[in-house]
């Protein structure tokens, strides 16, 4: 499992680590019945508090793409497997946009707009 | 014409055929042995020569059928589908020649043990079977010696992956990677019926009463389960500190520092050939914690030693590891 962090963004630490982990969970790296590492080792590894981590965790088992089991920790679902298969339409979308010469930023942007439209 | 089927042709040779041929000499011997023979023969003798042991004369029969059919056979079993795959390795010439070997050994020992009681009405007054072991151990050690110069000298070869994703980490940045990787599936079978064969020795020891052998069982599994508990299963983590290695009881733990990476590799490992077997293992120059085949993190150290790693998404610990490391040193 891959995670980055910068303490020094905008973005606050625990929706950072929880990126991070749906990025693994995207780019594949993570499916389904894997175990996320015990939230105290992600924290020490990072340095970040411990609460942050487990914030990261509880949002990710709200998004159903984590179930949280007492004594197996965090275990990804089968949710993993469909957002998996989005990333490939993600991709896709990411070269048609460069093709057009759209910024990540502007494509970021549009997709937004386009979520919220519902 | 490649070398590859000439490799497994000689092990099947040396593990297979041959110490068969033995065997099977050796039990049609003791089957034509056996009608000039006492019951019951003796089968244990003490260290001035005398017989202080006896048992059926199928007890000989069946230790011999062990020792130079099922032994080497399991020897056999371990290393010649993994030649048969194309994996090399100093293990295969070893375990070969010590299939054979012990094949020739437990023949000679089989055969040489009967063939000194032949005619005796009381196995206690038979000679002293000293001889016949030192025999023994010389045609082991013939055997074992031919079996090795038989088998071609052939190193693991290493299969280094080009396949490392390059992580670009921007200034600021904390980069972690972390993993738990453990011993396959089948391996868990394995030792879990060994503890449980050991778990049920243990209780029968106990139950028969000898005091001292009930202490040596049980210290024995207790030690078995130890070493099973703390080395088939590790959190692997890369961050600013270099390579953690951990069991997930907590001990044994390895560590390389980024000061200490001159090189560091997305490999295929075949722990069989490459360092003898599955688990925590050294073999000259290198070190492994080495669980499963497949994707493994390897690092060279200054000086050149190698710490090899197996774990899943090995390409991309390399490519953050690398990162790091460059970071570190920078």
């Amino acid at each position: 499992m891959l995670i980055r962090i910068d303490p020094g963004s905008d973005a606050p630490l625990f929706v950072q680590v929880a990126a991070s982990v749906r990025a693994d969970i995207a780019a594949g790296r993570l499916a389904e019945g894997d175990r996320l590492p015990p939230a105290r080792e992600v924290a020490a590894a990072l340095e970040v508090n411990l609460h942050t981590v487990l914030h990261a965790y509880q949002d990710l088992r709200d998004e159903g793409l984590v179930d949280m089991r007492r004594g197996r920790g965090a275990v990804v679902t089968a949710a993993a497997t469909g957002l998996a298969a989005l990333y490939g339409d993600i991709r896709d979308l990411a070269r048609k946009a460069r093709a057009l010469r759209l910024s990540p930023d502007s494509l970021a942007a549009l997709v937004k707009d386009a979520s919220d439209d519902d | 014409m490649t070398t590859e089927p000439n490799t497994a042709r000689r092990l099947l040779l040396v593990a297979v055929i041959l110490p068969a041929v033995l065997g099977v000499g050796a039990l049609v011997a003791q089957l034509v042995l056996l009608p000039t023979l006492p019951d019951p023969i003796a089968v244990h003798w003490g260290l001035s020569g005398t017989p202080d042991g006896f048992a059926s004369p199928a007890f000989s029969v069946a230790l011999t059928a062990l020792g130079t059919l099922l032994l080497p056979g399991l020897l056999a079993a371990t290393t010649l589908p993994a030649v048969r795959r194309g994996e090399r390795g100093l293990a295969f010439r070893v375990l070969g020649a010590a299939a054979l070997a012990l094949s020739a050994l437990f023949a000679t020992l089989g055969i040489g043990t009967l063939a000194i009681q032949q005619g005796l009405t009381d196995a206690a007054a038979g000679p002293s079977a000293v001889p016949v072991l030192l025999a023994a151990l010389v045609a082991g050690a013939i055997a074992g010696v031919v079996g090795w110069l038989v088998l071609p000298k052939e190193d693991a070869a290493v299969r280094r992956l080009d396949d490392v994703a390059p992580i670009d980490i921007r200034p600021g940045e904390r980069v972690v990677w972390m993993r738990t990787t453990s011993i396959a599936r089948g391996a868990v079978v394995a030792l879990s019926v060994t503890l449980a064969v050991l778990v049920l020795a243990s209780i029968a020891v106990w139950m028969l009463g000898d005091l001292l052998a009930a202490l040596l069982v049980t210290v024995v599994t207790v030690l078995v389960l130890v070493a099973i508990a703390t080395t088939t299963a590790f959190h692997v983590r890369v961050d600013a500190d270099g390579l953690h290695v951990t069991s997930v009881l907590g001990l044994p733990r390895f560590h390389v520092a980024p000061a200490d990476i001159e090189h560091v590799d997305h490999v295929d490992c075949r722990p069989m050939g490459e360092f003898g077997g599955y688990g925590v293992r050294s073999a000259p120059g290198r070190f492994g914690v080495v669980l499963r085949n497949g994707d493994a993190l390897e690092v060279t150290r200054r000086g050149g030693k190698r710490f090899t790693v197996t774990v899943s998404d090995a390409a991309t610990a390399a490519g953050v590891l690398r990162a790091l490391t460059e970071k570190a040193t920078a």
